[in-house]
Order: structure tokens, then sequence, then C-alpha cells
């Protein structure tokens, strides 16, 4: 009977943590945006040194990349990403000279 | 054979294993949570570091030059104000940058970008030429009158060179202007502090040492008699005023500092880095070093006059980084140059001078002025340069300098 609960109780424990691992590991790995944010500055100082034409659109990895002047007046530039499975969205906003 | 029995310590052993696995789980969590932590605070950091660069090109993007704060309301709520305010002949900008917890500051020097680097100079039209004698030097485009460029003669000198300009040469059709709101404040800059109720003093005493930030509010000292800056060490965000005149030794250290009196009169062997503004004179002695962002500014209003002894003389051997500026009117019977340079002085930077120049150094830069003149044997020639050098090859290309109208504006300094 011991034996039995033992068996029950290790197998219930080794699945609940490889569970954790799993979604800890998962989660980390789909939040990290690291690249994307690395690649949006990389376009960003393209454009503040004139070299790239507005409106600008690329696709890196599985994010939509799209450049576009939101206003004439204020110069505002907005670097929009959307990632094409979840549409997720990351925006920034530059001033351009 | 004797049967060994074994302890039921099964539920005993699982327990344990399960212990040491949550320990193990539980560490790494709190890993994987502190890393991510970190991660995220660094992230927003960088963003606030960020958005106060993106503050400093919006205040080079807009032209306008308001005296009072702007606030900026980027995305997820970050949010950035701009202090725009005269310094001197160039704009400080403060950038204070907050997202959640996390605030930056920044402080810019910004002046502007010269129209077209190689421009070496624009001479206003009077109807007369340009008379080149000696070996004198101009290389970059310029800008003249109907009449051109010509040789001429100084008591049995003549030109030496082979060619007039090493540039293209062009008619002026229009002098550049100073921005409004630039030669408004150097024409009132003598009341600009003075009436500011609210400004902090500060003493100077030989043998001190005065600094103070850029990001906080200025501090000025006001004497109405003469100052005699000796053995002090002055730095920052300070501005220094008399109503008669300031006397700067060797001994004195300034730095980035503005200083204001109807006479200023710098001593020989002095290094630095300021901006004085004068209404009557500015002498600076021999070997003197001012090192960008300097600025030698005589303005007068409209309504006074330029008298013979109003002038920026500066003495051989003196090399002076940044600008000369000269603002307003002379009586008609006022030959004397408002703007002397001697021999062997160097400025690296712009020569803007709304009256007569003499240029017997060398000018690396751009020169802005109405007419020359120069002084040889006790004779006047107008619009004459002897010995003279100006050199707009010679400027740095990151060079950033007058606010003249429709020019883009730059970083001259990040201040502290």
């Amino acid at each position: 009977m011991e034996t039995l609960v033992a068996t029950v109780i290790i197998v219930v424990v080794f699945m609940m943590a490889s569970l954790i691992l799993n979604n800890t590991f998962s989660n980390q790995i789909k939040n990290n945006r690291y690249q994307l944010n690395n690649y949006i500055h990389e376009l960003e100082y393209q454009y503040l040194s004139d070299k790239m034409s507005l409106p600008y659109q690329s696709e890196y990895k599985d994010w939509e990349i799209s450049i576009y002047t939101k206003d004439e007046e204020s110069k505002e530039i907005i670097i929009s990403a959307i990632q094409k499975d979840t549409q997720k969205q990351v925006i920034q906003t530059i001033y351009a000279h | 054979m004797t049967i060994k029995k074994l302890n039921a310590g099964a539920l005993q052993l699982v327990t344990f294993i399960t212990v040491v696995i949550a320990l193990l789980l539980g560490c790494f969590i709190l890993l994987v949570h502190t890393q991510k932590q970190f991660r995220v605070k660094s992230y927003l950091l960088t963003d606030t570091i960020q958005n106060a660069d993106k503050g400093i090109s919006f205040a080079l993007k807009n032209s306008s030059t308001k005296q009072d704060s702007v606030a900026l309301l980027l995305d997820n709520g970050a949010t950035v104000k701009l202090k725009t305010a005269f310094w001197g002949t160039f704009l400080k900008v403060g950038v204070s940058s907050k997202f959640k917890n996390f605030k930056f500051k920044k402080t810019a020097l910004l002046g502007s970008k010269q129209p077209l680097k190689q421009n070496a100079l624009y001479l206003k039209e009077h109807n007369k030429p340009l008379v080149l004698v000696g070996n004198t030097k101009i290389k970059g485009n310029t800008f003249l009158p109907k009449q051109g460029v010509k040789s001429g003669n100084i008591s049995g000198q003549s030109y030496n060179g082979h060619q007039f300009v090493d540039g293209v040469t062009k008619t002026i059709q229009q002098f550049p202007k100073l921005s409004f709101q630039t030669r408004n404040y150097i024409q009132n800059i003598h009341e600009f502090y003075n009436s500011k109720k609210d400004l902090e003093s500060f003493q100077i005493k030989s043998g001190s040492s005065v600094s103070n930030s850029f990001e906080k509010p200025t501090l000025f000292h006001f004497s109405i008699n003469d100052i005699f800056l000796d053995n002090i060490r002055v730095q920052g965000n300070l501005v220094i005023q008399s109503d008669s005149k300031i006397t700067i030794s060797d001994s004195a250290i300034l730095k980035d500092i503005i200083l204001i009196a109807p006479k200023i009169e710098i001593a020989d062997k002095v290094k630095g880095t300021f901006q004085a503004f004068a209404t009557e004179h500015i002498l600076v002695g021999k070997d003197c070093n001012l090192s960008y962002p300097s600025a030698l500014v005589l303005a007068k209003n409209y309504s006074k006059q330029f008298e013979e002894n109003n002038i920026i003389e500066i003495d051989s051997g003196t090399k002076l980084q940044g600008n000369i500026i000269l603002l307003g009117r002379k009586g008609s019977k006022n030959y004397n140059p408002q703007i002397a340079l001697n021999t062997n002085t160097i400025v690296e930077g712009e020569v803007y001078c709304e009256q007569t120049l003499e240029l017997k150094g060398k000018v690396y830069g751009t020169v802005f002025t109405d007419a020359f003149i120069t002084r040889a044997n006790g004779s006047y020639y107008q619009n004459h340069l002897l010995n003279a050098e100006i050199n707009s090859k010679k400027l740095d290309l990151e060079y950033i300098g007058l606010p003249i109208t429709n020019t883009e504006k730059g970083v001259a300094k990040w201040l502290y």
C-alpha cells in the first residue's frame, strides 16, 4: 500500500515538475523579442542616417514591419511590427531629423 | 538463507525526493524570475534613455525656440519633458524622460549646422569689389558683390597668389541673417538675467571654485563695479555680470559660463571656454586659447551707435574656437574696424560682422561681413585683405555654430 502511494506521489511530482519547467521555458522563448527589438533599432538607425525612404515594409522572422509617417506636421515616424500568427503589435515612435 | 527485511521506507524516500525536487524547482523559478526582472528593468531603463534621445531629436527637428517646457507623451505612458532656453549664442535644451520608476536627464547645447560646409565668405553688396593683397588665401565658396574680386596694392605690396578664390564665386543675393530670437536675446542680454528676480546669486572670491550643473537653475553674480577674475575656477551654469568691466587674468579657469559687461578684457595666455557679451569693447590678449564653444559678442541696440573705440580686438597668437558676432550700427564718420583680428590669430568657426572687419589672421570657417578694412601706414583701405586667410575646408565637418535662419540644428556639446 505504502509503495503504491509512494509511486503515485512520485509520478505526480515528476509530472508537475516537467510541466512547470516546460511552461517557463516556452514562455521565455515566446516572449523573447530581443532580436526583434534589435532589428527595429537597426531600422531606426538606418532611417535617422538617411539610408531608407518611407514608407518602408519588410518582414523579420514571423513579424511584419512597416514604417510610415504618422503626422507630417510633427514629423512623427511610426515603426510598427505585427506578429503574423498572434497579431501582437510592437510600436516605436521616432522623431525624424 | 536468511531473509533480510527491508525497511518500508518508500514513502519516506518519496517525501525526501519530493522535497529535493521542490527545492530545486523553487530555486530554478526564482532564478528565472529574477533574471526576467532584471531584463525588464534594463529594458525600461534603455527605453527611458532612448526616449530622452528622442526628445533631443524632437528639439533638433522643431524649429520653435519657445522659452518654456514642452511635454511629449510617448507610447506606454512614457513622458518626455523638454525645456529650452538661450545660453549665449546657443540654445540649451534639457530633456527629462520619465518611464514608470525610471528617470533620465540629458542636457545639450544646440546650435546650427553650417548652411553649406564649404562656404567661406559672404560679403555684403556695397558696389565695391573685394581686393586681395599680399599672401591672402581664400578657400571655399564665396558670395561677393557684383564687382567681384580683384588684386590690389598696399604700399608697394601686390597680390602674390595665382588664383583669387579656390572655390566657386557667386554674386551675393541676400546676406544671411541671424535668427530673430537669438538676435533679440543677444541685443537685450544686459537686461535678460538682471531682470529675472528668481535667479539665485553666488559669490566670487579669489582662490575659490564655483560650479553648477546645467540640470539645476542658473546662478547669477552681479556687481555694479569692476569684476576681476583672478585665481578662481568657475564652471557650468553660471552667469557673471558687471555694470562696468570684467577683467580675466590667466590664472582664472572659466568653463562654459557667460560673462556680461560693457567692457570685457581678457589678459594674455588665458585658457578657457566662455561666451563674452559686451557693448563697448572686448580686448583679447596674446596667446590665449578659447576652446569650443566660445563666443565673443559685441552688440548694441540700433538706437545707439558704435564709437571709434568700440571694437572686438584679438591680439596675435590667440586661437578661438567658436564664433565672433558684432551687431549694431555705427556713425558714418567712424572708419575704424569693429572687429580686428591681428596677425597670427586663428578663429575656428564663424565671424559674423554687421560692420567692418579687419582681418589679418586666419579664419577656418565662414566670414559674414558688411565690409573689410585694412589699416596700413596710416591709411585705410576699404574691402582690402592683406595677408589674411579664410579657409572653410579646415573647419571640422561636425562643427555646429551660429543660428543663421533656415539652417538645421545640431548638438554642439553635451552638458553636464
